[in-house]
């Protein structure tokens, strides 16, 4: 019975579809005069830089355009408006008025086209469909796994097992004790906790000794491990207020690092992109992948003061707190505009394969070395690191091996002037040149005043 | 053998003891490394978050104190544009202070608030001659700026198939291919103001970068290369006359010159 009605319910929706295939297909017959494949080209090359066919962008959605232009005006004005959207405007029809003024002033760019090319336009745009279930992007965001509770349940895990044994201890003893009674021996006298603690570990002083020793040199080595934890940042990756995925901006979209970190070549700081960045491409793609991505889209408009409804800013705007990730003490000078104009460092060199990262990390070294190695999206990195990233001798090792274009540095510059010095002072340039490179701890890379002042 | 078997009962014990220790040691230690939210134990960690104001940080709490001012200016100054003053003018061999204003609605459509608006912008920007003689190196430098900042949208050639059109599945329109007809001050003028889908990328580039980028532009489009645009004695004529608007329309703007966010970045 379920079936069936299920079935019937089927058929009438098919039928109520192919009624309104009809419907629309009838109703768009005049629209259908023009070439579709020319439409589509000429859409492409005239009209998509402002027009969506079934969205408002920097005009309106073209879908219905001339319905409303017949229903509001006229088709004449309609085939003016496109190809000069000024006359009609000038010769004061009320509605290209209304459209110019409800457009913010933005006139339309006239277009040359007849009216053979604005039907087939039409004819493209009316049929247009989206396409459905868009093929997830290559560099899909990777789903975090689930947060990380390890932590409370191993302390859960000690604390039961102390229970447990406590227990069964107490109950053993008490046990011996009765077994004690019955067989009439002597109960040992009464000791406090700590007296029967000490007697115990002098009467087995070997192996409490042992253990002591066994215990002490642990505690030491896992110290020792961990305190060469302390200050190392690797893995840090903090929850950010908006989900930002450089793999799909930088990898999949293709964005240079340095579009939106664009003072990395001009400052101390990469500098994370103020909001106007974002909303660049954000005004015109308001929609995500999924609904969890539309909602962190609007988290840019939010910010940026842009009601995405009407298209205009509002100017109501509100910070974006981002967490900052890679973190120096403030005894260190480290600056990014020194490292990639002069010493040409590529990004990578330092943050890794970023195409393949969602919010951002402090690379480990091990990330760092396998660039190139694991993935194919950018060359091997000049320099392999063994100390952990963001250390002084991570640093060190850099300015060890790295090597410093003197021959070919620009006329006038800093290099250049070394250059000059060197060439005089034969016996020093031999000696830096006894492995065939200079590196930039020889030119003073080491030196502490360098980072520390 | 009773003494031996207290002996061996004590070992049992010792080594339960040890192993209940083991696990909490370890318990402890993965607790340290499971927060991906937390940077882990610093070393003297004032010196993260100095007195001393640095761009980033956080600066809700510095040595135990909590402040306030210092928490207030972070909040209301992340991600902003950067204030004014702060950016290199590059003196005035660069067509700056820029006397074209922005499309009229600009900060409706593009968020420029504040930005002088000209409805003669566009039209009076297009006699512009770029500052910046042609030369092989400002064109390479161009291509590199071009690189970073337009591949993405415009593409290798300027087709308007860069990887964002091609890669966002018709979520962005293409710009297009370069229209012939543009002149380098028309380009320059986009570039500062933004033109429909494209926003203003007068934060991202300075005005010498952005004469660098139309240089290359316009090799793109495909316009002569090698020589100016114009010939020297038109474009003197061109300078003077552009000097005339700009003056008549600096004399216009200038009580609102003082407040333009900057096309100047």
């Amino acid at each position: 019975m379920n079936i069936k009605s299920l079935f019937i319910s089927n058929k009438i929706k098919h039928l109520a579809l192919v009624v309104l295939a009809f419907f629309s297909f009838t109703y768009n017959l005049h629209a259908q005069d023009g070439d579709v494949a020319l439409g589509e080209t000429l859409f492409k090359a005239n009209c998509a830089a402002c027009h969506f066919p079934d969205k408002d962008m920097t005009g309106p959605a073209l879908k219905g355009a001339r319905e409303r232009w017949i229903e509001n005006s006229s088709e004449e004005n309609f085939y003016k408006w496109v190809k000069n959207s000024k006359s009609v405007i000038d010769a004061g029809d009320p509605y290209a008025n209304k459209l110019y003024k409800d457009w913010n002033g933005t006139a339309m760019t006239a277009q040359n086209l007849d009216d053979a090319g604005i039907d087939a336009v039409f004819a493209y745009v009316e049929i247009y469909e989206p396409t459905t279930a868009p093929p997830p992007p290559k560099g899909e965001m990777t789903s975090q796994g689930p947060v990380e509770t390890s932590s409370l349940y191993w302390w859960l895990l000690a604390g039961l097992l102390i229970v447990v044994i406590a227990v069964i201890a107490g109950v053993k003893g008490n046990l011996a004790a009765i077994a004690r009674d019955k067989d009439g021996e002597e109960q040992p006298e009464q000791l406090t906790v700590g007296q029967s603690a000490r007697s115990w570990a002098w009467n087995n002083r070997g192996w409490f000794g042992v253990t002591v020793f066994g215990c002490i040199i642990l505690l030491l080595a896992v110290g020792m491990v961990k305190w060469l934890d302390l200050g190392v940042y690797e893995n840090y990756k903090p929850e950010q207020p908006i989900a930002y995925s450089h793999e799909l901006h930088a990898g999949n979209l293709g964005i240079d690092c340095k579009y939106c970190h664009n003072a990395v070549t001009k400052s101390k700081h990469a500098t994370i992109p103020s909001v106007n960045v974002c909303m660049n491409c954000h005004k015109t793609v308001n929609e995500g992948k999924d609904s969890d991505g539309t909602a962190e889209i609007a988290k840019i408009y939010e910010a940026a003061g842009y009601d995405v409804d009407t298209r205009t800013y509002t100017g109501e705007t509100k910070p974006i707190k981002w967490v900052k990730v890679h973190n120096l003490p403030d005894h260190v000078y480290f600056n990014h505009s020194q490292h990639v104009v002069a010493g040409g460092v590529d990004c990578k060199q330092c943050h890794g394969n970023m195409k393949k990262e969602d919010v951002a990390r402090v690379m480990s070294t091990e990330d760092l070395n396998n660039v190139g190695v694991t993935d194919d999206d950018w060359d091997e990195n000049d320099v392999k690191f063994t100390k952990p990233t963001l250390t002084m001798g991570w640093c060190i090792e850099c300015h060890r091996q790295s090597s410093v274009d003197l021959a070919g540095a620009p006329d006038g510059s800093y290099y250049n002037e070394i250059h000059e010095r060197l060439l005089k002072d034969k016996k020093t340039y031999k000696r830096y040149l006894e492995d065939d490179v200079v590196t930039v701890g020889e030119l003073g890379g080491l030196e502490c005043a360098k980072c520390h002042y | 053998m009773i003494v031996n078997d207290n002996i061996e009962q004590m070992k049992l014990k010792a080594f339960k003891i040890l192993t209940i220790a083991s696990i909490a040691i370890s318990g402890t230690l993965v607790s340290c490394k499971a927060d991906s939210n937390s940077p882990g134990l610093e070393y003297m960690p004032d010196m993260y978050r100095s007195p001393a104001v640095e761009a980033y940080v956080d600066y809700g709490e510095v040595e135990g104190r909590y402040d306030e001012d210092a928490q207030t200016m972070v909040e209301e100054k992340f991600s902003y544009l950067p204030p004014l003053g702060t950016v290199p003018y590059n003196g005035n061999n660069y067509m700056t202070p820029y006397n074209h204003g922005g499309p009229i609605g600009v900060d409706k459509t593009h968020g420029l608030f504040e930005v002088a608006q000209d409805s003669a912008g566009r039209d009076g920007a297009k006699a512009d001659v770029n500052p910046i003689a042609w030369s092989e190196d400002v064109v390479a430098e161009g291509e590199e700026l071009f690189g970073i900042f337009c591949i993405h949208c415009h593409g290798e050639a300027g087709d308007g198939q860069g990887s964002v059109i091609t890669n966002s599945n018709g979520k962005y329109p293409t710009p297009g291919p370069y229209k012939a007809e543009l002149t380098a001050g028309e380009i320059y003028y986009t570039i500062t103001y933004g033109k429909n889908a494209m926003g203003s990328h007068a934060s991202q580039v300075n005005p010498v970068e952005r004469w660098k980028l139309v240089h290359y532009v316009e090799k793109l489009i495909g316009k002569e290369q090698g020589e100016p645009t114009l010939a020297p004695a038109d474009a003197d004529a061109m300078v003077n006359e552009g000097e005339l608007i700009g003056i008549e329309l600096l004399d216009a703007v200038i009580d609102t010159a003082a407040a333009i966010i900057d096309p100047q970045h």
